[in-house]
């Protein structure tokens, strides 16, 4: 790995290296850069090209993560509500790291990015595809002194807090789908995975995980099972700086973390609600094995999701729910 | 790591109020902490008023079942603190946290229940023996339903 993290250093830029300079940047022979540059570009799912005469470049370039621009995008009262930035080239998740360090004594605040997860995950053990230095996978730890009971809201306060950051990027058409994922016509842009623990009374920490498709290509990711989108496609070649919008991820987490200590889910309804474009529609719901059909009535004052049905308003809280739009038979033309 | 990017953050640590940054770099770590290794702050919430619970307790039939039960049941029991599904294992195929007849001790895990997509890690909040496991992996579980007796 650490010779894969020095090439990528070096080819970051996007430019054309040549094998002369890669040896002397590696400390190997000529011959051996050609192999060093496969296994390195394999194993983390870079595209590579070559042209004689000029050298090497990596085809889309990589602004790795970096400390100092990370910070620099935030505001002092941001950076003050961090107590402690962890970047990372490699590691198995964000949110496992952050909750081991938790239970070592981690404070409020510690923070958790990394270039690559080889364990990245999802809901119940799904898998979060996490591929290097195109997206972005970052976790952040906050402490409460009531217990895990009262910290559920927390889910859509991080869901409602990761679309303002999106929106006020410039990416139009967010849409929140309950509990918290974002998506964008439909398709899926990022994913948001709380951990809680602690003591029935308090206290206790929770870890909001969140991951983002940034520049992610098919290629990258075979095995997602839905339909997905990266930012940049949604941008359309007008990229985001990927240290300035972690900075701003991290600067907006934490804030809504520390608020939700002290308001609780209420300031966070109203953002929620703006970002809920099924509100009023046909939709299904799947609660383990149940499908109930009625008219999506929005999320109620804790949190849950509401659904008008011809026996009345029901409210869901957890489980398995899956929200889909009923699709109604096209008008037929005239 | 290069001493000039070293240099670089320390000044960035000394310009801004984070106390520790750590970067980790392939087998390279560099570890830069403004107070002493025992000296992090922690930033905890002020005077928090304790929000209404974000999962409204599911009362009646579920209660009076639980109560019904309650008399049965012979030792400390675990009640789930939420709304939610309950699993007994980290991941679907990975080995449970405890079984019937294990002992453990205070802060073990003893199952998560996810609601709203937060896996909330239940623990043990003192020593004893798993005699009884109330609930089915994947099952549903209401407010303060009884899902552990522990001896």
């Amino acid at each position: 790995m650490e010779r894969n993290i020095a090439l990528i250093e070096l080819l970051a830029d996007g430019a054309f290296h040549s094998g002369e300079a890669i040896a002397a940047h590696l400390g190997i022979t000529r011959a051996a850069v050609w192999k060093a540059l496969r296994k390195t570009t394999d194993e983390l799912g870079l595209a590579l090209e070559s042209v004689r005469g000029r050298g090497y470049r990596l085809l889309t370039p990589l602004e790795l993560l970096d400390a100092e621009r990370l910070l620099g995008a935030m505001s002092d009262h941001g950076r003050h509500l961090v107590s402690r930035l962890e970047l990372h080239r490699q590691i198995d998740s964000t949110n496992a790291f952050l909750m081991r360090a938790a239970a070592a004594g981690a404070p409020a605040g510690a923070v958790c990015i990394a270039e690559q997860q080889t364990a990245g995950r999802g809901r119940r053990g799904r898998s979060w595809q996490s591929p290097f230095g195109v997206n972005l996978y970052l976790s952040v730890l906050w402490r409460y002194p009531t217990g895990p009971g009262v910290l559920g809201g927390m889910s859509l306060a991080a869901g409602a807090t990761l679309a303002e950051v999106l929106a006020a990027h410039g990416v139009q058409d967010i849409a929140l789908k309950w509990p918290n994922d974002i998506l964008w016509h439909r398709r899926k842009l990022a994913g948001l995975l709380l951990e809680v623990a602690g003591e029935s009374q308090g206290p206790s920490h929770l870890v909001v995980g969140l991951g983002l498709n940034l520049s992610m290509r098919q290629s990258q990711a075979p095995d997602i099972d839905q339909p997905w989108v990266s930012l940049n496609e949604i941008l359309d070649g007008a990229p985001l700086g990927r240290n300035r919008l972690a900075g701003a991820l991290v600067e907006a987490l934490v804030h809504a973390l520390e608020r939700y200590g002290r308001e609780g889910l209420s300031p966070f309804l109203d953002p929620w609600r703006a970002f809920d474009p099924l509100a009023g529609e046909p939709v299904r719901v799947i609660f383990g094995d149940q499908v109930i059909e009625g008219r999506h009535a929005g999320i109620s004052d804790e949190g849950a999701l509401q659904l008008e049905t011809s026996t009345g308003l029901r409210r869901f809280q957890a489980g398995e729910v899956s929200l889909r739009p009923i699709e109604r038979p096209e008008t037929p033309a005239l | 790591m290069d001493i000039r990017k070293v240099k670089k953050l320390i000044e960035l640590l000394e310009q801004s109020d984070v106390a520790e940054i750590e970067i980790h770099e392939g087998e390279e770590s560099v570890r830069i902490s403004r107070h002493g290794s025992n000296a992090m702050p922690m930033y905890m919430p002020q005077g928090m008023p304790a929000p209404a619970p974000a999962q409204a307790p599911a009362a009646g039939a579920a209660a009076q079942a639980d109560a019904d039960e309650e008399e049965e049941l012979a030792g400390e029991v675990i009640r789930s603190p939420m709304v939610g599904t309950f699993y007994r294992a980290p991941s679907p195929g990975a080995k449970a946290f405890v079984e019937e007849g294990q002992s453990v001790k205070a802060g073990d895990t003893l199952c998560i229940i996810e609601a709203m997509k937060i896996l909330n890690q239940i623990e043990c909040e003192q020593a004893g023996r798993v005699t009884r496991i109330l609930v089915e992996n994947g099952q549903p579980v209401e407010y303060n339903q009884p899902l552990f007796v522990i001896e």
